[in-house]
């Protein structure tokens, strides 16, 4: 057991290294020039002399290796470098955006899991009843609806219409409610259908005939069904972690919600390498966390998986 | 014979959008054992599943009476408090009848709580014992995927004693079980039949089991119960091809 985990995290480490090299290559051969940009912006006369300064005090005219093993050890020690656009450390940027992104996400998720795990059993166990149809044309249209239509739907009417929110949100939680239902709507969606397929799976076993001819209240075999789902549908919501941390960019831009997202897309405008990278790393940190951590709890909820 | 416990009238019943059962009337003398045997595709084990309601199953037409009452008038609740004490059901897998990865002990727990009875450790292990399981409480602390198939049959075969139902459906339950634990099983279910006038309804493509246990048999062909009779008759004088063709098939009992 020990010795398969310390396999997987160095599989882990691995990994991240890989994707680490793979988003400092990227950035490298991306077109445009940073300091230009940046002396741009600020106004400077932009000579070849200002050009080749600037570039050496952003560390830009060092061999490509050097750049990117400064660039990975200081990342190691939580340093992710300078912003090239304001000359803040990205750290505390990417930090503050994680944390509003993460309010944000787990918010949205645990509306969704919430919702479309009772509809996904009502749905299973009343199998094509008028229940199911229902739940089933919600979890279409929801599922079909993109994300930001339905934000400015929710804009239109519960801003505008009605008056109970608005329209330029706060940082509060009154401006965290729009966002984190236009997120939770299409991903319940999602959720009932895979939910009530595992559900209807789990139904169709030989074990709940038998509970059903030994007598088994059905209190007992619904607990038994939830429990050997559970596996599965881990695995669904991490899998949809990794997608809500780096896809809610549309929402927060839309809600002026000051996430990652946002702060991404700001810093791709400025050429902003520095948060971009450290942004790639720390999503791909914690997808990888989250799916390593659903497999060790999928073992241990059903032991037959392979850890 | 005695009073019935179990009439069935004219029964179709579709699995899977597929008819499987074409109007079958057959009727369980309350403290026998009644044998169906038919080969595979034939419909025992659907019209075993109608019995206990199970959802895969559809019922067309026809009606099944529990002591003369109609099983469909129950309530979903009220027929489900029947399976287990009144009506038992081991299937054939013999890994169905448990959640595969949670303990035994737990699963009879629920079992034992659904009807409102403690779980009495003693008795089950008496029941254990009497089917060749040793370990009792090695088994209860495992989950069934841990366990062999004639282990884990004989464990569900456990639980349906442990309950002691009045009418006991048995589908193919030997089929994971070697010859001699087979034997052993069949001789509990003959010991339960008499001690305590347990109803016996078994299944088998194997008419020589059927042969030594039912006191009835019935032949199952397509669908349809073809015949049906006194164990002796059936085998003496069989009326229906396939039986006959059945009996040919079964070494060492054309001279019966």
């Amino acid at each position: 057991m020990i010795k398969k985990l310390i396999k997987r995290i160095a599989g882990l480490i691995f990994i991240l290294v890989i994707l680490s090299f793979l988003v400092f290559l990227l950035m490298y051969l991306a077109p445009g020039d940073p300091a230009e940009k940046r002396l741009t912006s600020q106004g400077v006369a932009v000579t070849k002399q200002v050009l080749d300064a600037e570039r050496e005090r952003l560390g830009l005219l060092k061999p490509f290796l050097v750049r990117y093993a400064e660039w990975l050890f200081g990342v190691v020690r939580g340093d992710f470098g300078v912003s090239f656009k304001d000359d803040m450390p990205v750290a505390p940027k990417l930090l503050q955006g994680l944390k509003n992104t993460s309010i944000l996400a787990l918010s949205s998720l645990i509306i969704s899991i919430v919702i479309s795990f009772t509809l996904g059993i009502v749905s299973a166990e009343k199998k094509n009843g008028i229940a199911d149809h229902i739940i089933r044309v919600f979890s279409f249209v929801s599922n079909s609806l993109p994300n930001f239509l339905i934000a400015v739907l929710l804009m239109y009417f519960l801003c505008i219409r009605l008056s109970l929110f608005p329209v330029i949100a706060k940082g509060d939680f009154q401006g965290l409610f729009m966002p984190v239902i236009s997120l939770a709507i299409p991903m319940t969606g999602r959720f009932v259908r895979q939910m009530r397929a595992e559900f209807m799976a789990q139904l169709s076993e030989d074990y709940v005939t038998g509970m059903r001819g030994r007598g088994v209240k059905r209190r007992f075999i619904l607990f038994n069904v939830i429990r050997n789902s559970l596996g599965h549908i881990f695995t669904i919501v991490a899998l949809q972690i990794g997608t809500l941390m780096g896809g809610s960019v549309v929402i927060e831009s839309i809600f002026r919600w000051p996430g990652i997202g946002k702060l991404v897309m700001d810093s791709i405008t400025a050429r902003d390498y520095p948060v971009i990278m450290g942004f790639v790393v720390i999503m791909g940190t914690i997808y990888v966390l989250i799916n390593q951590l659903s497999d060790v709890l999928c073992h241990k909820l059903d032991p037959r998986t392979r850890l | 014979m005695g009073n019935k416990i179990l009439e069935i009238k004219n029964l179709h019943v579709a699995y899977e959008e597929k008819e499987v059962l074409t109007g079958i009337d057959l009727d369980v003398i309350k403290g026998e054992v009644l044998c169906i045997v038919g080969e595979s595709g034939s419909g025992k084990s659907t019209l075993i599943r109608t019995v206990i309601k199970d959802k895969a199953v559809k019922l067309i037409d026809g009606s099944i009476l529990y002591f003369g009452q109609e099983i469909s008038s129950f309530r979903e609740r009220d027929y489900q408090k029947l399976l287990g004490t009144e009506i038992g059901f081991i299937q054939q897998n013999p890994w169905g009848a448990f959640n595969p990865i949670r303990t035994i002990e737990a699963q009879f727990k629920e079992t034992a709580r659904s009807h409102g009875i403690s779980f009495d450790r003693e008795k089950l292990k008496d029941i254990m014992d009497t089917l060749g399981l040793k370990d009792t409480s090695k088994i209860l602390k495992s989950c069934p995927y841990e366990l062999s198939g004639g282990m884990s049959q004989r464990i569900a075969i456990a639980a349906s004693f442990y309950l002691n139902p009045k009418l006991l459906f048995c589908d193919e339950i030997t089929s994971a079980l070697d010859v001699s634990t087979a034997i052993s099983v069949c001789e509990e279910l003959c010991r339960l039949k008499n001690n305590m006038m347990t109803t016996i309804v078994m299944v088998t493509h194997n008419l020589g089991m059927a042969s030594n246990l039912a006191d009835r048999i019935a032949i199952m062909y397509k669908g349809e119960v073809v015949e049906e009779g006194k164990t002796e008759e059936i085998l003496r004088n069989p009326q229906h091809e396939y039986t006959k063709r059945l009996l040919r098939d079964v070494p060492g009992l054309k001279a019966v």
